[in-house]
């Protein structure tokens, strides 16, 4: 049982027109029941047809023989280079070329038996010939027999900072030997040791750390802060000079109280004043 | 022009003043001759200086020349003559046109003297004609006359120092030629003369 084909619109008879013949059954079904019903569509489905009609009548000449042969001999004979000749144009175009050997062999065949049959691009090329061996023959002066050594000599420091790059890159990329390794060790030991013992003898007692971030992160041991007595200080503070400037107010600070208040500051009493 | 092998190479970018000596000897004479033709008689005395200031900055740039991405190396440091060469004759802009030029600028007359080829070539005047012709050209035109020319370089390598096409490396070389032989007319119709 076949299906009525569904029906379909002006718009889209129109879109279709040009590939019907593309169309799947039930989609050229529904085209061709539109253009029953429909006369503006029908008349369009004739004028397309009777352009296609007239497209297909439309055709392309068939290669001329040339003397007596077929195409694709004329083809290969150009490719031998018997083929036809260059006009002025492309031989003046081609000249510098040829004369430079830089000329496919088939191109300077159809420009060499151009040159033959004309005087005037002969000429030309006897021109351009000329002039080629006049600009061959400009000299340019060698550079001075010191020059290497003089930019060496000037090279010299350059030269000699990437040759300490590499070998530190190397030394720290190559593969790890057990005498590389120990070396390392043993040189950081040393200098963590000689490090510690410099603090030790220099007896500095680095200063409580009161307030963490606020002191720039220093190394001292951590004194418990109760929390309450510090207040809260707001980015204003800190533009420089101002009441919360850690490097200025804050040292005042813990100067002032350097008779103890800091301490029961610190403590959580009341600032006794 | 033969590249320089990768492993003289990669011990020059590591500071070995040999290999960077190898370097400098494969390279000076192209690049003073290409110096020398580019910037033109009007530096002459300079073309030293200037060449050993690009040998200074291929030896910084040379980490980063990388032969794996298919770049010859002679395009890479012709890239670097022509960039400072154009830089050069930029900064230090003269009039181009020689004092020997007729009133389109076109024509070199030479004092009139018979030309040999054969013993004359090389003779001061004709190499200054020649010199005075070239210098005239756009300086696209010179770079890529001077490196097909007289360095020898593809055409494939000249556009890709020059940026451009191929076809367009060949059309600059044709219209330089051209001009040449219209600037270097006289000397030519002189030699014709004397062979006649």
């Amino acid at each position: 049982m076949s299906h009525p084909p569904t029906d379909m619109n002006c718009d889209a008879f129109r879109q279709q027109l040009h590939f019907r013949h593309e169309l799947d059954r039930a989609a050229r079904g529904a085209f061709d029941a539109h253009a029953t019903r429909c006369a503006d569509c029908a008349e369009l489905l004739l004028e397309g047809e009777r352009l296609d009609d007239l497209l297909l009548q439309w055709h392309a000449p068939a290669p001329a023989a040339r003397g007596g042969g077929e195409f694709a001999d004329a083809v290969l004979r150009g490719v031998r280079g018997e083929g036809p000749v260059a006009g002025c144009a492309e031989t003046t175009a081609s000249l510098h070329h040829l004369l430079a050997g830089d000329l496919e062999p088939w191109l300077a065949a159809r420009v060499e038996r151009h040159l033959e049959g004309c005087r005037e691009c002969a000429d030309h090329r006897a021109e351009a010939r000329q002039s080629r061996s006049l600009w061959l023959a400009w000299r340019a002066p060698d550079p001075s027999e010191s020059f290497a050594d003089r930019l060496i000599r000037r090279l010299e420091p350059e030269t000699r900072a990437a040759r300490r790059r590499r070998l530190l890159l190397d030394w720290a990329l190559g593969p790890i030997h057990v005498p590389r390794a120990a070396a390392a060790l043993v040189l950081t030991s040393i200098t963590l040791l000689s490090l510690g013992l410099l603090q030790s003898r220099n007896g500095a007692r680095p200063a409580p750390t009161v307030l963490s971030g606020l002191n720039g992160g220093s190394s001292g041991p951590v004194v418990p802060v109760n929390r309450q007595t510090v207040l809260p200080i707001e980015p204003a503070q800190f533009a420089p000079g101002g009441r919360g400037d850690p490097t200025g107010s804050l040292s005042r600070e813990i100067g002032r109280r350097r008779d103890g208040a800091l301490r029961s500051t610190l403590r959580g009493a009341p600032d006794e004043k | 022009m033969d590249d320089l092998d990768l492993a003289t190479l990669e011990l020059a970018r590591a500071g070995d003043l040999d290999a960077y000596r190898a370097f400098v000897k494969a390279y000076e004479r192209p690049i003073h001759h290409t110096v020398w033709r580019l910037v033109g008689s009007r530096f002459a005395a300079e073309v030293e200086d200037i060449s050993q200031d690009i040998f200074i900055k291929l030896f910084r740039a040379l980490p980063q020349f990388d032969a794996t991405r298919g770049t010859k190396l002679s395009s890479w440091v012709f890239t670097f003559v022509k960039n400072y060469c154009f830089d050069v004759l930029k900064r230090r802009r003269l009039p181009t046109i020689s004092i020997d030029a007729g009133e389109d600028g076109a024509t070199l007359p030479i004092a009139g003297r018979s030309l040999d080829p054969g013993d004359e070539l090389s003779t001061r005047e004709v190499q200054d004609a020649i010199a005075r012709a070239v210098d005239l050209l756009p300086r696209e035109q010179k770079l890529a006359f001077v490196l097909r020319e007289y360095e020898g370089l593809a055409y494939a390598e000249i556009a890709e120092i020059s940026c451009c096409s191929e076809g367009t490396i060949k059309s600059r070389i044709h219209r330089a030629k051209e001009a040449l032989r219209f600037r270097l007319r006289h000397l030519l119709f002189d030699l014709e003369g004397e062979h006649s």
